[in-house]
This record gives structure tokens, sequence and C-alpha cells, in this order.
């Protein structure tokens, strides 16, 4: 019996990072002690803890009030990279009218050019923040005051090598969508040769991941064999290449949030909140065939209304994350800290302490790959 | 005014006050530790919650592991800091308490 708890407890202390089970050796005989006694409290105890660990080791929760505001930089940026695709996403079917036949309607025209712009806002966020911290890094020079100082080549190979893999893999699920005849409307105004072709070929296994065959399974029967490989691969290669991004991001080397910092932390956060709202404004009005709503679109079309809606709402979960970290940015800035003490705070500032941020970062720490 | 130490441990600021409570007369591994608050206090910690707030104890500085043999049991001790903030912590609570007292006796509050 005794065996059995310390193979469970083993088990469920997996959960946790690496790094904390050296940290932390006892922990697995504490915890088989207590499965006998309590199972089912120790077990949903252990896995909210273990994803806080994670959230934290990833970088993303703060570990004190001084990590308040460089964690939730990390957040944001963390939050705009599957954003970002997620725009690219709506933004291709936009243009392609993928579905539809409004293409040209205002609603769709506004929409699209809005998250056009958040696009061009994203890459240039993307550069300003990137640029300086490869800069820094490659100086051999961390900028961070936070858990992920003294940052190693290693620990960004992992990630890294995961990314390379996730493009290949989706580039590769492109070609064979691509070869398979299957016509793909959000596919449709991709370049079909020169140099923006292996580009196509990535956003087009990129596309199959996000099929509405997995809401409307029956569509995979009708698929030819490369597209339906590519349907089925390229959702867990585009997973896998998100999380190696996550990961890439918590292990940046962040430094103290400056003024330019909140800038673009609030420039970006803005710019996910008209980007909701243009999507949505999209699902709701954008007119088909039939005059009803993108809502009430067929089933046989190739955008039905819910998968819209379902971007739609992770778009605001992804916002409303980039939002939280945002909020932490702005209070670690106003927060003044005493030399020695790390945790003595104006009490004009109105901090409330922080939980833990389960809420929020937890979310994603769910699937953070192991450290 | 200062946040107390403690206080910025959030949710964990209670587990985090009684595992220093228990440390203060001695250095104690994980189980010892989860024993000894069920015993002093009536407080069951599991063992999320207990290495949760041990973890954010250490990263503050106010606890420490102490080197063993055993690594399955490995002891933490209260450092100086951590003493520091648990009197704090506690000095703040009887005082809450005994406002708490004598606004219920119908004394004046102060």
């Amino acid at each position: 019996m005794k065996g059995s708890a310390d193979r469970r407890a083993a088990r469920l202390a997996l959960l946790y990072p690496r790094r904390w089970r050296r940290e932390y050796p006892d922990f697995v005989g504490v915890l088989a002690a207590e499965l006998d006694e309590h199972p089912w409290r120790s077990r949903t105890d252990v896995i909210r803890a273990a994803i806080i660990e994670r959230a934290r080791a990833a970088g993303i929760i703060p570990t004190g009030p001084d990590d308040r505001a460089r964690s939730g930089l990390a957040l944001i940026y963390a939050t705009l990279l599957p954003f970002t695709a997620l725009v690219a996403g709506i933004w291709s079917q936009l243009r392609t009218g993928i579905g539809t036949h409004g293409r040209d309607t205002p609603p769709v025209v506004r929409a699209a050019d809005l998250l056009l712009a958040f696009g061009t806002v994203a890459v240039f966020v993307s550069l300003a923040v990137v640029v300086p911290l490869v800069a820094a890094h490659s100086r051999g020079r961390s900028p961070d005051s936070g858990p992920k100082a003294g940052l190693s080549a290693r620990g960004l190979l992992r990630p890294a090598l995961i990314l390379v893999g996730s493009i290949a893999t989706l580039t590769a699920a492109g070609w064979a969508a691509d070869r398979s005849g299957w016509y793909s409307p959000a596919a449709a105004a991709l370049p079909k040769g020169g140099l923006g072709y292996p580009i196509a070929l990535w956003a087009r296994g990129a596309i199959a991941a996000i099929t509405p065959a997995w809401v409307h399974p029956t569509m995979f029967g009708h698929m030819p064999t490369g597209e339906l490989l590519a349907s089925l691969v390229a959702p867990f290669a585009a997973l896998a290449g998100a999380l190696a991004l996550l990961r890439l991001v918590g292990r940046l080397p962040l430094r103290k949030p400056g003024r330019t910092d909140i800038a673009l932390a609030l420039t970006i956060a803005g710019m996910m909140l008209i980007s909701v709202a243009a999507s949505v404004r999209w699902v709701l009005a954008h007119p088909t065939r039939e005059g009803t709503s993108q809502l009430l679109a067929r089933t046989d079309q190739l955008a039905p209304g819910h998968t819209g809606w379902g971007v739609a709402f992770l778009l605001l979960v992804l916002a409303g994350i980039a939002m939280i970290g945002t909020r932490r940015v702005l209070q670690g800035r106003r927060q003044p800290t005493e030399p020695g003490s790390g945790t003595s705070l104006d009490p004009d500032v109105g901090w409330v302490p922080e939980s833990d941020g389960s809420g929020t970062g937890g979310l994603l720490a769910l699937v953070l790959v192991e450290p | 005014m200062q946040t107390r130490p403690l206080a910025s441990l959030g949710r964990y600021t209670g587990p985090a006050t009684l595992i220093l409570s228990s440390l203060a007369d001695g250095a104690k591994h994980g189980y010892a530790l989860a024993k000894d608050i069920e015993q002093f206090a009536g407080v069951h910690l599991v063992p999320g919650t207990l290495y949760a707030a041990l973890t954010r104890l250490v990263d503050q500085g106010l606890i420490e592991p102490v080197a063993s043999d055993d690594e399955r049991r490995r002891p933490y001790r209260i450092t100086p800091a951590g003493a520091e903030a648990l009197r704090e912590q506690l000095s703040e609570q009887r005082r809450v308490a005994n406002l708490g007292l004598r606004r219920l006796a119908g004394g004046t509050s102060s």
C-alpha cells in the first residue's frame, strides 16, 4: 500500500518544474504519507500548487513584490504571440471572404483594416522588445532583475529547437495540404511561388490547424490524404510551437520596465482590445449569402459561426490576460522599494498583495512544457 | 506604513505564519512541520499548500534549508529576517486580537 502511495506521489510531483523538485526532494515523502489520509484534497491542492509553481518558473507570475512589473511584461509579451497568430488567421479569412460573400462590406473592410493595423503594430512592438534584449544578451549582460537572471544559452536551446521543429512540421503539412488539391479559401490568396512560397506553405499548415472540421468531424471523411494529415498534425505542431515561444519569452532576460516598456505594454493592450472589438463586430454584422448573420451561417460553409465566436472568445481571453499583465506593470512601476527589504510599499499605491495569479498565468502554465 | 513581509504573501500569509512559528523553536523537515502545526494550531496543512508556503519563505530569505545527510528529509530553519518578520506579524495579530476583545467587552477602541 505504501509503495503504491509512493508511486502516486512521485507521479503527482512530476507536475512541478524539475528545478523545484530538486530543491524540495522531501516533498514526495510528505505527499505519499498524506495521500492515504486525504487522497482527493491532497491531489487537488498539489495540482493547483504545481500549476502556480510552473507559472512562477516561466516568469509570468511574480516571485515577489519586486518582480511584479517584470512578470507583467513577460505575461504581455507571452500573450502577444498567440494573439497575433489568431489575428493573422482572422485577417486572412476576412481578406479572402471565407465562407461568406460580403468581403467588401463596411464591417469586413473596417475589421480587416484594424486587424492589419494590429499586425503591423505587433511586428514593430516585437522588434522594439526583442532587439534590445538580444543585443544585451549577446553582449553577455543580462538586464534582468528577476528570476531568469544568469540565463544560459542551453536554457534557450530546447524551446528554440521545438520552435524550429514546429515551423518545419507546419510547412511540411502545408505542402501536403497544398498538393492534395483540397480547396482552402483562407489559403487561396497566398502566393504560389517565389520567395513567399515557403511562408505561404507555413501559413497553409497553420490554417489547417484551425479547420472547422474539429467542430464538424464529418468533414474529415471528405478530405484527401494530404489535407487530412495536415489537419491532424498541424494542431499539435502549432501548439508545440506556441508553447516553445511562451517558454522563450518566459526565459527572456527582461529588464525592469521603463517608460518605453509601459508605452509598449499599453499599446499592445489597447490594440488587442480594438482587435477583439473588430472581430466581434465582424462576427455579428457580416452578412452571408442568405442575408443572415455570421452566427447563423450554414454548417456546410467553411467558416461556421461558432468557429468565429470561438476565435473571438480566445482573443478576448488573451486580451484579458494582457490587461492583467499591464495592470501588474503599472502597479509594479509605482511601487517604491526600500533597499534591502524588498517588501516596503507606499500606502498610497493601494497595493493588494499578489495572491498567486493562479487565475491568469495559471491558465498558461497548465500547458507549459518541462523546464 | 510598511507592508509586513508575511502580509505580502497573500493567501500564503496564514500558512507561512504557522510555519515560522513552528520553526521558532528549532529546525524541522516538512513532515515534522505539518505534524507540529497540527498539534499546536489544530490546522492541517496539505502538502501542496505547505510546500508553496515553504517555497515563498525560502525565496524571501525568511527560512533556509539545513544541510542534511538524508536527502528525503531536508530540514528548514528560521533566519534572523524570518524571526523579525514573525515577530512583526504576531505583534500585529495580537494588536488586532486585543482590539477585537476590547470591543467585544464593550471597551473603547484605540
